[in-house]
């Protein structure tokens, strides 16, 4: 049997997936910048875990972690370019630990609250 | 490029004045930056077309100058009910404060407006007011200020006192019926003046003079009853009892009114040619019969909600409990 997703159903999955994504962004992207990236690089290696960011959320992101002093930044020279480099402060590796707890105690109890809605396979 | 510059000069209209140097750097050097990696991929110069590319990724101006902003509210999400609550309590307070200081400078004086001054009147007291409570909440919000409402509140406070739900639209009904009459019978609004005075001359008769103060405290009481119910939101067991007094003391008076004889006098062309003194009782009997029949059925629910109090919680619910 075909699923049919009426309009307003839809309309509450996505807000409801931009609430979940616009959480665990945060927790990616000081994941992320445990290594040193500039902004670019940074949303490329994101889209290549299969995160993919809008350039419009990204950099005000970033720079509103690094105001909250999570990141540290520097600019320095690459390929003949000023480019600017992100990577997590002490302060936002400590945060970011205490985040992937919560995040991991989170989905160990997601999964075990989803385990037995998963679909099952037709006999 | 002048269209990086344009774009970040467009962001930079949305965003606070003291952040706006340091936002525009941030974005110029972002978007640069994202259009030289384009470039780069296609193996060629930077050009426009690569820019646009970019800027389409970023989104529209507004939506970027409001990611670079916390998240800010006129009224928030946790004020918000208690705003409403508010604006109720002080509207219903407020127009109940009107109706009486009519009443009272009515009685004082000879002063009479039409329904339209007190119209724009009424509808000038709910601006003003609207406007303060919004202005307050606002700045509430904006000062961060906690109401400690929510950290403060306790289980226990939920009295088991009995009250049962209101049904808002009746009450509201109820009290615009009130408060015309009141100011009807308290010569505050003249209906005569809406009536071709030759046509149509209607007025009560003298045998009404006797019931001017017993219809004051009637309806004076439901006014009051009803706004203080209005504002609680809940009717409550004394609420209920006192609507009964009320109801029963009000068909106490019409069916005296009924008996007094000769209740309205007319004139006018139209009056005379269509009615006569044979169909003045009649006319009266059915109006305050309906009035008698309307004052019934608000026995007949205040007696209802009387006897289904604490019919909640209590009896359903927790019945339902296995165990």
């Amino acid at each position: 049997m075909s699923a049919v997703i009426s309009e307003p159903t839809a309309e509450i999955s996505a807000k409801l997936n931009s609430e979940i994504r616009r959480g665990s962004l945060v927790l990616a992207v000081l994941g992320q910048l445990k290594a040193e990236h500039y902004g670019y690089s940074l949303r490329k290696s994101l889209a290549e875990q299969g995160l993919e960011v809008e350039e419009g959320t990204l950099y005000p992101l970033i720079r509103r972690l690094e105001k909250q002093g999570l990141l540290e930044s520097e600019w320095r020279e690459e390929n003949k370019r000023r480019k600017r480099f992100y990577r997590l402060s002490p302060t936002g590796g400590e945060v970011y630990k205490k985040l992937l707890q919560e995040w991991l105690t989170m989905q160990k109890c997601l999964l075990a609250i989803t385990a037995d809605r998963q679909p099952t396979a037709e006999k | 490029m002048r269209l990086i510059e344009s774009y970040v000069v467009e962001v930079c209209r949305f965003v606070p004045k003291e952040q706006r140097d340091e936002i525009a750097q941030d974005l110029r050097d972002a978007i640069t930056e994202e259009a030289q990696e384009v470039a780069d991929a296609r193996g060629d110069v930077l050009i426009e077309a690569d820019v646009e590319q970019v800027l389409a990724g970023f989104g529209h101006p507004l939506k970027v100058a409001g990611s670079y902003q916390p998240k800010k509210y006129l009224i928030g999400p946790e004020l918000y009910p208690v705003l409403w609550q508010t604006l109720r309590v002080v509207l219903t307070c407020a127009l109940g404060i009107q109706v009486a200081a009519i009443i009272v400078f009515a009685s004082l004086e000879e002063w009479q407006m039409g329904p339209w001054q007190l119209f724009s009147m009424t509808v000038e007291i709910i601006l003003w007011i609207a406007v303060v409570v919004f202005a307050a909440f606002a700045v509430i919000e904006y000062s961060g200020e906690k109401l400690g409402w929510y950290e403060n509140w306790q289980p226990a406070s939920l009295s088991r006192n009995s009250m049962s739900t209101i049904d808002r639209s009746d009450l509201v009904t109820n009290l615009v019926g009130e408060g015309f009459f009141l100011l009807w019978w308290n010569d505050v609004v003249v209906v005569q003046n809406f009536l071709p005075a030759d046509a149509l001359v209607v007025s009560l008769s003298p045998v009404w003079a006797d019931f001017f103060w017993p219809l004051n405290f009637v309806f004076g009481g439901f006014f009051l009853l009803h706004v203080v119910t209005l504002t609680r939101g809940i009717w409550r067991r004394g609420g209920l009892l006192s609507e009964l007094v009320l109801d029963g003391a009000l068909i106490g008076l019409a069916l005296a009114i009924l008996t007094s004889g000769n209740l309205l006098e007319y004139g006018g062309n139209l009056a005379e040619k269509f009615l006569t003194p044979a169909h003045i009782p009649t006319i009266m009997q059915v109006v305050i019969g309906v009035v008698i029949a309307m004052t019934l059925w608000d026995m007949w629910t205040a007696m209802k909600n009387l006897q289904g109090q604490g019919y909640g919680i209590d009896d359903v619910a927790l019945a339902e409990e296995p165990g």
